[in-house]
Parts: C-alpha cells; structure tokens; sequence
C-alpha cells in the first residue's frame, strides 16, 4: 500500500510540459514546482542545439523570465510553452 | 526712473533680440590669466555684448606689459570659445569674480592677437613641469559708482545711449538664464554649421556652470591670488575640511593655520628660496617661491588636481593603508576603459608597490623584495640576481598581457556575447521583463537588421518612460511574437486575394486563434482605446495599430447608435512605403479575424466582458488605413528603427496622442514634420539610450567586447581612418603593384575607385522609389513579375 501512494505524492510534484517549437515538435518535460526556467531553456537549448541567446520561451503569450517558475507562472499539468526563434528585420 | 524689474524685462529683450547695442560691462580690480596677473587698462571696463557678426563675445584692453612683451591690445573673443562661464558671488568675504574657462582654440585665437601671453604660458609650463596649460581667466570685479551695482548695461535706446546698473544678483541670473541660452543657441548653430561642412568641433567636456568655486581657483595660481586677497585685506578662512590652504607668515615667524595631515615635512622656506631664487631667472619673480606665501599642502589633499607632485602622492595614499587583497580586488573589477587611467596609477607607484602588485597578481612569492627598501625601479636592489630576474620578468608578463588588467581572464572571463546585460522591467501596463544580451546590442551596429529583443527592449522602454499613465492604461501593445503565432502555417500572403488561395487556410487560421485565447484571457481587449501589434514577416518589420476597436462592435439592442458612433481604424504602418496593398490586406485580414474572435467568446451575450446584451463584431465598420506621408526607410535596413518611430510618434505627439477624430485625413507630417531625419538618427539614439542605462561597468563591458571585435556605432569608421592615414607596411615598399584594382586597400592612400564599390547594385533607395513621380517610376522599375517587387 505504501509503494503506490509514494509513487503518487513523487508524481504530483512533478508538471508535465510540452515544450513546443514552430515547426510542432515536442519536447516534453518533467518539471518540480520549484525549478527555475533558466534551466529548463538550458536544457531545452542543449538538447535542439541552438544557443539559448537565440531562443524565445513564451508561456501564454509572455516571454519568461530566468527567475520564473511553474508555481509562480500558475502551470498546470499539460501547458504548452512555445518556442520562437529569434526575430530579424531589415 | 524706471524700477529694477523693467531694466531686467528690457536688458532681457535684448539679450534675446541679440541687440547689437546691447554691452553688459564689469569693472575688473584684478585680472589673472594663467598664474600671472596682467593688467588692464584703467578704467577700460569688461564687456560681453554683440559683435558686428552677431555673435556674442567678451572684450576688453589689455596694458603693455614690458615683463612679457605684451602690447597694449583690445582683445575680443567669441563664447563659443569658452567651456563655461562662472560668475561667484556667494563666497565669503570674497569680491565677486568672473572666471572663464576657454577651450584650446581660444588661447590659440588669444595668443595670435596678443604673442606676449605665449610667454605667460611657458613661463607658467616652466614651473610647473606639466603639459596642462591653465586655461582660465579670472576677472576680479569691482563696483561701479554705486555699492552693489557690479554690472552696467550700455544699449541704445531711440538714438540715445543708455546706461543702466544692474545689480549682482541679477547679473548671475541674466548670465545663466538669458546670455547662457543665446550662447547655447550659438553653439548649436556652429555645430549644425561644421556638420553641413563636415568639419568636426570641438565640444566642451565639462557642463556649463557645474564647476564649484574652489575648482575654478585651484585652476590658477593660487598663491598669487591669496596675496591679492591679502592686500585687498580681506582674508580667506582656511578650510580644515580640506586640509590643503595654510599660509606661512615669514615676518611673523611662525606657522599659521597649519591644518595639514602633518604627512609633509616642512622646510624653511629660506633655504628653498635660495635655492631656487636664481634657476627661476624670470624678470618677475615667482609668487610661490616668495617667503612670506609659501603654501604647505597636506599629502590627503583632494582639491589640488593641477598639481602633479599632490596628485602622485594622492594615488599613493590611496594604495597605501589597504591592504594587498583589497588591491587586487580593486584592479580586477576595473573595466577596459580605466585602462588609461590605471596605467598612470602604475606609473605613480614606485618600485615597492610594483612588487607588491606584480608579486600578488602574477602569484609569485615576492617577499624579499617587497622587503627590499627601494626608492625607484633603476635603483632596485634586491639580496640576489634570481629576484632581480624574478621582477624583471613579472615586469615583462605585465606588459605583455597588454590591455587588460593581469590575470583578468582568470577572475572575470571576456565578455562571449550570451550574458544578459541590461535588464529593463516591465512597465505599469504588464509588458514583459527584456533583458539584452551583447548579441542584441550588436544588432544595432549599422547595416545590420534589428533584433526582436531590442525592439522588445525599445517598446518595453516606450511605454515605461515616454508615454503618461493615463494614457498607458488605454494602450495594449502585443508582443512581436503575437504575429508570428497568429499566421503560423498560413500560406503567406494567402489573404490579399493577389495570390491563389490554399483551402486549408482559414481552418488554420481558426486553430491558431483558438490556441491564442490565453493571451487575452486576464484583461479586456476591447476596453483599450489602441492596440499595437508590431508585425515581422518576411525579415521586415511592420506595424498595425488598431485605433479605437470598440467602434467596430455593433451592439445588440440599439445597432443604429452603434453604427452611427465613430468607427474602428487599423493603421497599416510599413517602412517600405505599403504603397502596394498585398501585405496589407493580407495582415489585415487576419487580425481582423482574430478580434471577431475574441469579441466572439468575451464580449457575447452571458460572456466574460459582455456590456449590456452582448455585442457582435462587424468587419465593415474597421477602416484600414495607410497614414500618409508617414516616413519611408531609405535605405534596407532601418525598418525596425521606423516602426519604433511609428510608436511612439502614436503616442509622444507634444500636445495628445493621436486619436480617432483624426482619422480618416490623418497626416503623419503633421504631427512630425522631420520624421525622415529623426528615423535616420534612431538607431544611434536607441544604442546610447541602451548603454546609458547599461551603467558604469557594463558600459566597459561592452566597449571592451566592441574593441575585442571591432565593431560597435561608437567605433565606426576607425579601421577605415588608420588603414587611410597609415604609412605603407615594409612589405609593399618592394612591390609595385601594377593593377591597383586587385590589391587591398592599403597599397593606395587615395580612395578607391568608384567602381570598385558598389553598395546596393541592383536595388534603388526605397524611399526615392515611393516618392518618385509616376513617369518617371513607370520608366525606371520593372514589372514585379521580373524582379524584386519594389514598391509595396
């Protein structure tokens, strides 16, 4: 009995988000409450390839900040955060 | 008799009018010049008034003076020659005095009418064995006829001449108010002047009026001016804050006021004076080796910065009392751009504190000759060779570590261009946190496309700073990823009706909604008076601005007022002219799609924000609209520097915003009539803008990345000038190059031939295009099918 309820309290503390580029892949990840955003982009850059400096995180419609994280952001299970490119214009 | 009041308002007209009768004359007492005082002629009085040109200059006469050669001469120079202007009356004990500060020019301008004072000056370098030539006159003032009246008007009035007194109060405030605005205005005019003629001028480095009394006498002599005082009989308090002044009576016998930090030794001045009495050799005797003045100063002085023995032993006394670590801390967090200074820091120490430096930084064990008394580097004698040769090379290491400060990379890597450096929050209205990165600011550096963080960054800015709050709280600007998301995998250009219309279109377009209703979800959109959506597509950079959206809804219940109220505009902004409506319609389109949707599931009947029975969104009543004679970019570039100008022109208009009452005769020409030229200074606007709020060490940062990597606005054209100026390097002196069309630039000094460069072949100047006649357009651009489409 005690197994599945550890397993279930471990499983609540973790948020499931979908990291989403412009060309629809995802990328899920297993986030705590607590883990700051800065090391989610970090991984998420490590893991595509691309320099974080080129990448834009938007989570309803607001970039997000380094110090941001799911709780202070409000997330819940199954978000998505898209991810742009960086922007030019001549 | 007119009141004091209306001889102010009258001299003040004419200040303004720049009447050129207009003299605003001074008696002077004493007039110094360098660390001499000259005299003038008696009863000659000080003027500042209009010359023939009209410009403002002062003039006065100056006496023959055999000591130096000087002749007698009325001399005359223009205030644009001066850095400042200072006029002190608050001092204690002190008659008013009238300080000027010149630039270079002037004491060259100076010294052409007047070749005596060329020997003042290297009178003055002889005894103070620095190259800083005093550039300051001091004028004494004395009272005209009455007590307090320092300042004399002389102006013509009905063909008479008129004196006038003023009093000192109002003296200073005519020269900082009045004389300081026409001379403001002189200095623009010269500037715009030389920037039409391309010649460069020379700015003042100080503000005008910012320098403190105390600044403006330790520029002179002081010991001459104290003894001036002295006979005056008016003596000045020392200052024991300071520390620096203490006068040495001789007859009396004894030290005075003596307040010094007790650090200096002092001599008898008998013997100093024998000594130096006859190297001197000047006809007038120097004051500061007579007796009775000599001036002792503290080693902690602070305020003496044209003494150059003081200023060393300030730089000492600041290494001195910290102990090693905090040294080194200290030179560590130094930015690139002290490097000047600190290098002089350096030079100032001697050879025991070289020891200390190099023997921590260079992290060698310098113990026995840190221990070694040594009173230069020549004489430095350590126990053993090994330890010479151990200074000698630590010497050496940090000469070549060039630049930067030993070691740096070690404790502060070079600036990579991925660390965030200025950090601007988010204003009132709920924008977003921007914080730019070297990357970003280098997305400024001419030609170079903008970046979406800068323009992030500016808007972020915009709406922080530039706009009031009442009427921030009516705007609501998106993101410039709000485009980019709405008309994502739409086909592009699929709305105009130009192109073939793919049948997938508006399911897409409906999903891409659906999944942007979160963005909206906290406030509500139609309760804004202006939506801003700064559009990038195709590496172009556009602006909609929707102004008042509530005029496009039609209520249920009373459709006919609804209809009847002012309507919705959408401000189709494009730097590239949008003279061809394509893009336009297509981009309009669609966000008019999206506001029905939003309209739809907010402003519905029972829905969120609903008013009343609800309201639909009629797309009829949304005029789209191009605004005309909006600025176009003249170059393919700038874009983004536009539609930041477009913005805020929205918003920052002197008198209001702009607004629906406006529209639809709206003329962006008159709201800014010189938006061409103020666009084409934007982008060195926003870059100063963004290194001024970068603070101190960033700033150093990154003109340290910008030297690293040659590039940066402030940087423009350096490489160009030395390669131009450059004598030609050894190897190409044997070599004759025979077409100097395949060499590199640097085998010729002349520029190259037109030819060779051809910036933007094939494309002509967007702006030329737009405003060009029709015939002449009709004959010049080919049809778009063939080409690049020009003009939209």
């Amino acid at each position: 009995m005690a197994a599945p309820a550890e397993a279930e309290a471990e499983a609540q503390e973790f948020i499931k988000i979908k990291v989403v580029s412009q060309d629809s892949n995802e990328v899920i990840f297993r986030v705590k409450p607590g883990t700051s955003m800065a090391k989610l982009k970090n991984s998420y850059a490590s893991r595509t390839g691309a320099a974080v400096g080129t990448l834009r995180f938007l989570f309803d419609g607001t970039r997000l900040k380094d110090e941001d994280t799911p709780k202070s952001l409000e997330m819940e299970d199954d978000d998505v955060i898209e991810v742009y490119q960086e922007q030019l214009g001549g | 008799m007119e009141s004091n009041e209306e001889i102010l308002k009258n001299v003040k007209q004419r200040i303004c009018k720049r009447d050129n009768s207009l003299k605003l004359q001074f008696k002077v007492q004493h007039f110094f010049f360098g660390g001499y005082e000259l005299k003038l002629l008696p009863n000659s009085p000080l003027s500042i008034q209009v010359n023939s040109n009209g410009k403002t200059s002062m003039r006065f006469m100056m006496e023959a003076d055999d000591t130096f050669g000087l002749r007698q001469k009325d001399i005359g120079c223009s205030l644009t020659q001066f850095e400042s202007l200072l006029l002190t009356t608050d001092e204690e004990q002190l008659p008013p005095m009238l300080a000027c500060y010149m630039l270079p020019g002037c004491i060259e301008k100076m010294c052409i009418a007047q070749p005596g004072l060329r020997s003042v000056l290297k009178e003055q370098l002889k005894f103070n064995n620095t190259t800083k030539i005093f550039n300051v006159m001091i004028f004494v003032l004395k009272p005209w006829n009455r007590v307090e009246y320092y300042m004399k008007a002389v102006f013509m009035d009905q063909g008479k001449e008129v004196e006038r007194p003023i009093d000192i109060d109002d003296a200073e405030k005519l020269l900082k108010e009045e004389v300081r605005a026409v001379w403001d205005q002189m200095k623009k005019e010269r500037k715009a002047k030389a920037f039409n003629e391309q010649k460069a001028v020379r700015e003042p480095r100080h503000e005008h009026h910012v320098m403190s009394f105390t600044e403006t006498v330790n520029a002179v002599n002081h010991e001459q001016f104290n003894r001036i005082l002295s006979e005056l009989k008016i003596s000045r308090k020392p200052n024991k804050q300071d520390g620096t002044i203490a006068f040495v009576d001789a007859k009396k016998g004894g030290v005075q006021n003596f307040s010094n930090g007790g650090n200096r030794i002092l001599e008898p001045f008998t013997a100093s004076y024998a000594g130096k009495k006859d190297v001197s050799g000047a006809k007038r005797p120097r004051l500061d080796l007579d007796p009775r003045y000599q001036v002792l100063q503290s080693q902690n002085c602070q305020n003496w910065p044209n003494d150059y023995q003081s200023l060393n032993n300030q730089c000492i006394s600041h290494l001195e009392g910290t102990s090693v670590d905090d040294l080194t801390n200290k030179m560590t967090c130094l930015g690139h751009t002290n490097y000047v200074e600190n290098h002089s820091y350096y030079q100032n120490l001697n050879a025991e504190q070289y020891c200390q430096v190099d023997s921590v930084t260079n992290g060698f064990n310098g113990n026995n000759i840190a221990q070694a008394p040594a009173s230069s580097i020549a004489t430095v004698s350590p126990q053993g060779d090994a330890a010479k040769i151990q200074l000698n090379l630590a010497l050496n290491d940090r000469k070549r570590a060039g630049p930067g400060i030993e070691n740096k990379a070690l404790s502060e890597p070079r600036p990579t261009g991925d660390e965030p450096l200025v950090t601007l929050p988010p204003s009132p209205f709920g924008g977003e946190t921007i914080s730019l990165i070297i990357r970003d600011i280098r997305t400024l550096d001419r030609k170079e496309f903008v970046n979406d963080n800068v323009m992030a960054f500016m808007m972020n800015y915009i709406s922080s700073y530039r706009i009031k709050k009442e009427l921030i709280l009516k705007i609501h600007m998106f993101n410039t990823f709000f485009y980019q998301s709405l008309a994502k995998g739409i086909t592009p250009l699929g709305f105009s009706g130009r192109v073939g219309k793919n049948a997938n279109d508006p399911e897409t377009l409906k999903t891409n909604i659906l999944r942007m209703q979160r963005w909206t979800r906290k406030f509500d959109l139609f309760a804004k008076d202006y939506i801003v959506i700064p559009i990038n597509e195709d590496f172009h950079w556009m602006v909609v601005a929707v102004i008042n959206p509530q005029g496009a809804l039609i209520e249920d219940g009373n459709e006919e007022a609804s209809r009847n109220a002012p309507k919705c505009f959408m401000v189709f902004y494009d730097p590239l002219s949008g003279l061809d409506p394509t893009r336009r319609m297509h981009i309009t389109h669609m966000i008019k799609e999206y506001l029905a949707a939003v309209c739809g599931a907010t402003k519905g009947a029972n829905m969120k924000y609903a008013v009343n029975k609800g309201a639909t969104f009629d797309k009829n009543q949304v005029v789209v609209v191009r605004p005309k004679n909006a600025p176009i970019q003249n170059n393919f570039s700038d874009c983004g520097l536009y539609a930041l100008h477009f913005i805020e022109g929205l918003f920052c208009n002197i008198d209001r915003p702009v607004t629906v009452d406006d529209f639809p005769e709206f003329d962006w020409k008159e709201c800014w009539p010189e938006a061409d030229k103020m666009c084409e200074f934007t982008r060195d606007k926003i870059y100063n803008l963004i290194k001024k709020r970068a603070g101190p060490r960033v700033r150093s940062r990154i003109e340290q990345y910008e030297h690293d990597n040659r590039c940066g606005l402030s940087r423009e054209g350096e490489s160009r000038k030395s390669r131009r100026h450059s004598a030609v390097p050894c190897s190409a002196q044997y070599r004759t190059p025979r077409n100097t069309n395949y060499y590199r630039r640097f085998y010729s000094l002349n520029p190259p031939p037109i030819k060779v460069v051809q910036e933007e072949p094939f494309f002509s100047n967007p702006r030329n295009v737009a405003t060009m006649p029709v015939t002449q357009k009709v004959r010049k651009i080919r049809p778009p099918e063939l080409s690049f489409p020009l003009a939209y």
